[in-house]
């Protein structure tokens, strides 16, 4: 146990360190030549430290991963963006593809009904203030079908994608649920088993037959994308929002903003609890707590005829009395 | 730990009440006060002398990339002895094969926006059942409540922290110690 705690004090010093460099910018800074982030060379550190020996290479240097990437930008087509989405999520990409502003923002009127006179004068001032949002389908995103084939760690291994020993290092955490795993569109996964950062489906012979890469496993700073999930459509707002640059992919309440050249995870973006809020309708469970960010605590401030909530990079309205969503406030205003 | 002491007096909060309750209040923003707000929460937990484990786990997991967006974001932050306390299974969890698994605890450990200790007492106090829930940007959420010694977090698979200190608030979040690991493993 000292030498976890050693180990993991360590990477927090490598991360203080990270921060006081003027020049970091988040955005692949830290990523060595081979892949490798602030967290991937303190991960190596904790292994060698509690096992003893030289650390192995971390899966974000894997360099084997490189059949996994993906055409670059230029070489996908529309159609091919949408592959292996629900309709729900076709649909919403639809949408989006619209030349328009944030809602909110700009003359999209019909994209998003910015209130005026409807409440009286103490909120129509707020910029932002919208009445009608396209609907995120983000639990669509999540449902989205397994990645079919073998995980390319596994594939490096040649073992004909047969987990080794069935994981033996890995079976403390076989008996989670897809709930423990934080996969939240995902049901029926009895059968599955944590592989080596995914969590693969096992067809006959015990060959992994298809797998769910995991945010921090697979899914690392510095690893190549799954090939087969194309890019994710994202609003507009939200890639402004979050910096999510050229290049990004959404999966399991994560966008992930990748190297357009090499598909490779430059960084977690952003962690989404993938609520939906809709005008007009009740507010998701969950929110029970003023949440509103520090700097829009003087505009958004509960009262008799309003109450605030945050959510996924808007401030929410809510009428006290009926619990129903009165209007999102985009914060890029 | 250098802490920031943050006041946030009156502040809103009249809770939704886990989003079933009707009670209302108002709060005064003249008398919200906030040292020391610049900070991101990277820096936040950087700075947290109690905190080293949790900061090199965000790091070995990515997931401190995002504490330093725009993004707004509440860290349940438990402390090194929470992490001490889990003996072998923490052993474990320091294994790169495993930060997969890190991740998916971790992520139960952050809520969305900015939450204080006083935004949550007064949401709880204004509650009928003396209890609010806010959802994590992992896969449940955290119930809030008070007990003799405090408040009391309380994860979707039953697991109990207590909220150690005031913490602090940032610029794009906010940190709130806590004596417990929430999530089983």
């Amino acid at each position: 146990m000292r030498k976890f705690l050693t180990s993991i004090a360590l990477a927090a010093l490598a991360t203080a360190a990270a921060q006081a460099n003027p020049g970091g910018n988040g955005k692949g800074e830290a990523n060595g030549p081979a892949g490798h982030g602030g967290g991937a060379l303190t991960i190596g550190q904790m292994h060698s430290d509690i096992h003893g020996k030289a650390a192995k290479a971390d899966r974000g240097s894997d360099n084997d991963r490189t059949d996994e990437r993906g055409p670059i930008k230029e070489t996908r087509t529309e159609k091919g963006r949408s592959a292996g989405l629900p309709q729900s999520v076709r649909n919403n990409e639809d949408s989006w593809k619209r030349p328009v502003d944030y809602p909110g923002q700009g003359n999209n009127a019909g994209f998003a009904k910015t209130e005026r006179d409807e409440r009286g004068s103490a909120r129509t001032a707020i910029k932002g203030r919208v009445t009608s949002l396209p609907r995120i389908d983000w639990k669509g995103y999540d449902s989205r079908s397994l990645v079919d084939g073998c995980p390319p760690g596994l594939a490096k291994k040649n073992n004909g994608c047969t987990p080794p020993g069935l994981a033996k290092a890995d079976d403390d955490w076989t008996r989670y649920d897809a709930n423990w795993w934080g996969l939240r569109g995902l049901t029926g996964l009895n059968g599955y088993r944590y592989v080596d950062g995914n969590l693969v489906r096992l067809g006959s012979g015990g060959a992994v037959s298809g797998y769910y890469p995991l945010l921090g496993g697979a899914l690392a700073i510095g690893n190549v994308w799954p090939s087969s999930w194309l890019e994710t459509p994202v609003s507009p707002y939200y890639v402004d929002y979050y910096g999510l640059g050229e290049d990004y992919r959404y999966f399991d309440g994560a966008l992930y903003r990748l190297d357009p050249q090499t598909q490779a995870i430059e960084t977690v973006a952003a962690l989404l609890t993938g609520d939906t809020f809709v005008i007009g309708q009740r507010v998701p469970e969950g929110y029970g707590v003023y949440n509103v960010p520090v700097s829009y605590r003087d505009r958004y401030v509960d009262g008799p005829d309003a109450v605030y909530r945050y959510s996924d990079g808007y401030v929410y309205e809510i009428d006290p009395t009926t619990q129903l969503v009165a209007a999102a406030i985009n914060l890029l205003t | 730990m250098q802490k920031t002491i943050i006041i946030l007096a009156a502040a809103s909060a009249l809770a939704l009440a886990a989003c079933t309750d009707k009670e209302t209040s108002s709060a005064d923003p003249s008398t919200q006060t906030v040292a020391g707000a610049n900070d991101s929460v990277s820096a936040l937990l950087a700075k947290a002398g109690d905190m080293k484990l949790l900061t090199g786990a965000m790091a070995a997991t990515g997931m401190d990339g995002v504490f330093s967006g725009k993004g707004d974001y509440t860290v349940l932050a438990p402390t090194d002895a929470a992490f001490s306390a889990l003996g072998d299974k923490g052993a474990t969890l320091s294994d790169p094969e495993q930060k997969a698994a890190l991740a998916a605890i971790l992520r139960d450990h952050i809520l969305p926006g900015t939450l204080t200790t006083a935004d949550i007492g007064r949401a709880i106090d204004a509650s009928s059942g003396r209890s609010v829930t806010m959802r994590t940007v992992g896969s449940g959420s955290i119930t809030f409540a008070r007990d003799s010694q405090g408040i009391i977090a309380t994860s979707a698979d039953g697991v109990k922290g207590k909220i150690t200190g005031e913490g602090t608030v940032g610029s794009n979040g906010a940190v709130l110690p806590i004596d417990t690991l929430l999530k089983k493993v």
